[in-house]
């Protein structure tokens, strides 16, 4: 679809807007917004997306994969579409579907953070450890500030049964975000069912501070 | 306080008595002027000649080294007050809001349904010129119908600044401030006072000024010029020259008052303007373009001879040059009298002169394409075709091919500065061969004649300029005549830049010319300056021709050295021309094969990432030098997209400096080069059609 440029940015900006109001809960401003770019272009790809994402936040999981498919279609290149095509088709337990999803995602986008996190969650829920633990490292490597998938690897590490590193991974995530509470409740179960592995932790914490000063 | 020369040279008077500090101060503008001095001598040597003659301001140093300059006039300053007074302006000027440019910006609004060349579209097979450029103006009203996300003059950010311009040096503090505050691409420093310019040398360190614009990746440009003709020709050449901006870039131009507004600054700035249109003269467009390769192509394919032979004329050959300048009406006795023993070259609309007169020509020259020449010629000699038996005919590559078979013999000359002259050149036309011939006919001729080896040319009817304002022509031109009907050609002319130029006169005084004539008589006097041996007499009440003769008429037999054998010389101007078969295939695939990579080339502009006006204004420049860097001066490509792209781009230019919304802008960019694309995709497939129907003209 030919679009134009000019007209592309002024939909793009809308559309922006309808997001916001989707995260502050204002679903029929966002909807509202969406159809009325679909009227001005219709098949328009952000415009399908979002009406793909108000339908899965309002818990309409099956159209919401629907409208994010159409909207995969109308723009093969979409890659936030595929990422969140992929997580609707995991919420509807399809996690082959999912993976093929974010798969494509990251051949648009190979740097795309989320999609990489949402792949490597998938490819764990199927039991693929080894590939789940590669995606988040390559995460890490792309994002070293950011928390999530080191608390995802941490996770992971945990089911391996690799105390040591799982914990670090915490540590990790909690330390570049101090309020994830995810982080911090997984490392305080952690140490609890691991007490032997409290007095390296404070160690850890020790040199931390020490640092600081 | 001690009041020391602000001479370079001098040396402190040994009866002043200077303290340790006062000498030490005076050392030190001595010496950042020495260096100065030294710096401009290696890099630019005009401006080191002017720092030679001393300043008539010299400067008093107190004993607490305060320092005052004391100008000519009896004024003074301190430099103290001077440095707090240019960090007012750099302040003032620091507001976007509030900074004078200078304006010269397209309607981009004004749209028309259907785009054509009007009357114009007649000469034209084509009519991406019309549309193209309409298209983006539809696109610019479409989503600016008001006046609302858009800036009234041009911005380009907080920081940027493509073309900077700066009256006056002062002291130069304002300089490197400038410098290092923003990002410049081009700062272009112009200084009328040049005792204002030596005196700064004592100050500002020019030599670490250039540095800084060096590190900044500035193009830092002094104009210091008494002349205000010169100055704006000189901003002309600096945009101009290689790495310059493109010529549309003088839209928006920031600039700085070193000096105060006056009347001074003010003339400056019209003179500017008023010579704003020769950055855009002269630059052809692709529909014209598109004539000359139809016209061309089949002029090679009915084999119509080429001029091969330069200086092959005997020696003692003389050509009469006929213009339909005013000055021709006194002269027809003379061509009258003298015409049997010279060759008489009649230029354009001089044919309806000579032929009411009944003198007939040996050759008559044509330039322009249009193909209404056939009837202009038609209709000039008022249908009486028996007049053209026995005239021979020269034209340039791109005249109308019917315009060749209107006359028994022909040769044609290839034009320079031309998509095909271009073509011919790469397959083996040698570049002296190629002649420019432009802007007018009479130029033809005479770039012709000299070339071809004539050393003794007379010109009549070539006046270039009239000391009556408004006759140019001989008043037997077919230009006063109303023409009936179909009168495209007058249109056409009375499109020429019509201003009033005075230029100085042949016989003395000064005479009026309009902006082609006056850019004519330049390019003429090149053409003569070329060939030192031939003596070209300007007989005419006209312009002065530089290199030529002034030859008042009744002096004409002092030089008539008997003049020579018509026939004899007749026929070695046709031995000039030289009959040669093309391959047309391999002409053609060679101009597709340029063509194509033209636009791909483009194409790799445009598909870099651009994040930022200064991104898009990157490649505006890197396209626009595409069509015009002396290295592609002579590509077919280049001359047949440079005036097109130049329009698409100035226009989008024009668009994107003033649209608030930098994403708004971006896409405004983008969409802009997309219609620049599709132009010459569309030019491409127009060439194509119209070599066929070339092809197919000449093969009835």
């Amino acid at each position: 679809m030919k679009i134009d440029p000019l007209e592309r940015v002024r939909l793009n900006k809308r559309i922006e807007q309808a997001h916001t109001c989707l995260m502050n809960g204002d679903t029929d401003t966002a909807q509202t917004i969406f159809q009325e770019a679909l009227l001005q272009v219709p098949g328009y790809s952000p415009a399908l997306h979002g009406m793909g994402v108000l339908h899965v936040a309002c818990g309409d999981v099956n159209d919401g994969e629907r409208w994010l498919r159409q909207a995969t279609e109308a723009d093969a290149e979409n890659a936030l579409a595929w990422n969140d095509l992929g997580e609707a088709l995991r919420m509807l337990g399809r996690g082959d579907e999912a993976i093929a999803a974010y798969r494509r995602a990251l051949e648009l986008e190979p740097d795309f953070l989320s999609a990489i996190n949402n792949l490597a969650v998938a490819l764990a829920g199927k039991g693929d450890l080894d590939e789940a633990k590669r995606c988040l490292r390559q995460a890490i490597d792309i994002d070293p500030i950011d928390p999530h998938p080191y608390n995802n690897l941490g996770v992971i590490l945990e089911i391996e049964g690799q105390i040591d590193e799982a914990l670090l991974c915490y540590e990790k995530a909690v330390k570049n975000k101090h309020d994830f509470e995810e982080a911090k409740q997984n490392y305080a179960d952690l140490l609890q069912r691991n007490p032997g592995q409290l007095m390296k932790a404070m160690g850890r914490l020790l040199d931390d501070a020490k640092a600081l000063d | 306080m001690l009041t020391l020369p602000g001479k370079q040279s001098a040396q402190p008077s040994k009866d002043i008595d200077m303290t340790p500090l006062q000498q030490a101060y005076l050392n030190k503008l001595r010496a950042t002027a020495e260096a100065n001095a030294a710096f401009f001598q290696l890099n630019m040597p005009q401006h080191k000649m002017l720092l030679d003659k001393a300043s008539s301001a010299s400067v008093d140093i107190s004993e607490q080294g305060d320092l005052v300059v004391r100008y000519a006039n009896g004024e003074s300053r301190s430099v103290t007050a001077d440095i707090l007074e240019m960090e007012g302006r750099i302040e003032k000027f620091s507001d976007l809001s509030d900074r004078p440019q200078l304006l010269a910006f397209h309607n981009l609004r004004r749209f028309v349904e259907s785009p054509s060349h009007g009357r114009h579209q007649v000469f034209h097979y084509s009519k991406l010129d019309a549309e193209y450029p309409n298209r983006a103006t539809r696109h610019f009203a479409k989503h600016y119908p008001d006046n609302s996300g858009l800036n009234r003059y041009p911005s380009f950010g907080e920081k940027e600044i493509p073309l900077l311009i700066v009256f006056g040096s002062r002291l130069g503090w304002h300089l490197p401030r400038l410098l290092a505050e923003y990002k410049i691409r081009h700062l272009v420093v112009i200084e009328t006072d040049l005792d204002a310019f030596r005196l700064s040398a004592f100050f500002q360190d020019y030599v670490q000024l250039t540095r800084l614009a060096q590190e900044k990746g500035t193009d830092l440009i002094f104009i210091v010029q008494s002349e205000l003709d010169k100055i704006a020709r000189s901003l002309t050449g600096a945009m101009l020259r290689t790495g310059g901006l493109p010529q549309f870039f003088i839209h928006g131009a920031s600039l700085f008052y070193g000096v105060d507004d006056t009347a001074m600054v003010a003339k400056i700035r019209e003179t500017i303007m008023e010579t704003m249109w020769e950055l855009f003269f002269g630059m052809g467009y692709f529909d014209d373009e598109l004539v000359t390769i139809r016209h061309t192509f089949g002029n090679l394919k009915q084999g119509v001879p080429i001029y091969r032979r330069p200086n092959t004329i005997p020696k003692d050959a003389v050509a009469f040059v006929i213009g339909s300048g005013p000055s021709l009406d006194g002269l027809i006795p003379l061509l009258r009298e003298y015409g049997d023993r010279a060759v008489i070259f009649s230029c354009g609309t001089a044919l309806a002169i000579l032929h009411k007169m009944g003198i007939k020509p040996d050759f008559h020259v044509e330039k322009e394409r249009q193909n209404i020449i056939a009837e202009v010629i038609q209709k000039s000699i008022s249908n009486d075709m028996e007049f053209l038996e026995g005239v021979n005919f020269i034209g340039l590559s791109p005249v109308y091919p019917e315009v060749f078979n209107m006359f028994e013999r022909y040769g044609m000359i290839v034009k320079a500065a031309d998509t095909m002259g271009a073509v011919l050149n790469a397959k083996g036309v040698p570049r002296e061969l190629i002649l420019n011939g432009q802007p007018t006919v009479t130029n033809t001729a005479i770039d012709f004649a000299v070339s071809a080896g004539f050393k003794n040319i007379y010109l009549f009817g070539v006046d270039l300029g009239s000391k009556d304002k408004e006759k140019h022509h001989s008043k037997h031109t077919v230009y006063m005549n109303l023409m009936p009907e179909e009168d495209h050609l007058k249109k056409i002319l009375a499109h020429q830049p019509a201003n009033d130029i005075i230029v100085p006169g042949n016989f003395g005084g000064e005479v009026h010319a309009n902006k082609v004539l006056s850019f004519a008589r330049p390019m003429m006097s090149h053409s003569i300056s070329m060939y030192p041996d031939a003596k070209v007499y300007n007989l005419n009440d006209g312009a002065l021709i530089e290199h030529a003769i002034p030859l008042p008429p009744e002096d004409f037999s002092q030089t008539w050295t008997g003049g020579c054998d018509k026939h004899a010389t007749v026929e070695a101007v046709m031995d000039t021309f030289q009959p040669e078969e093309w391959d047309m295939d391999e002409l053609q695939g060679m101009l597709m094969e340029r063509i194509d990579a033209f636009i791909s080339r483009v194409e790799a502009i445009v598909a870099n990432p651009q994040s930022s006006l200064s991104d898009v204004l990157d490649k505006m420049i890197e396209i626009h030098w595409m069509t015009l860097a002396p290295s592609n001066i002579n590509d077919p490509c280049a001359l047949l997209f440079r005036g097109t792209s130049s329009r698409l781009l100035s226009m989008a230019y024009n668009a994107v400096t003033i649209i608030k919304d930098q994403d708004e802008a971006l896409a405004k960019a983008e969409w802009d080069f997309s219609n620049l694309i599709d132009c010459m995709h569309e030019a491409r497939e127009e060439v194509v059609k119209n070599i066929q129907v070339a092809f197919a003209a000449t093969e009835q």
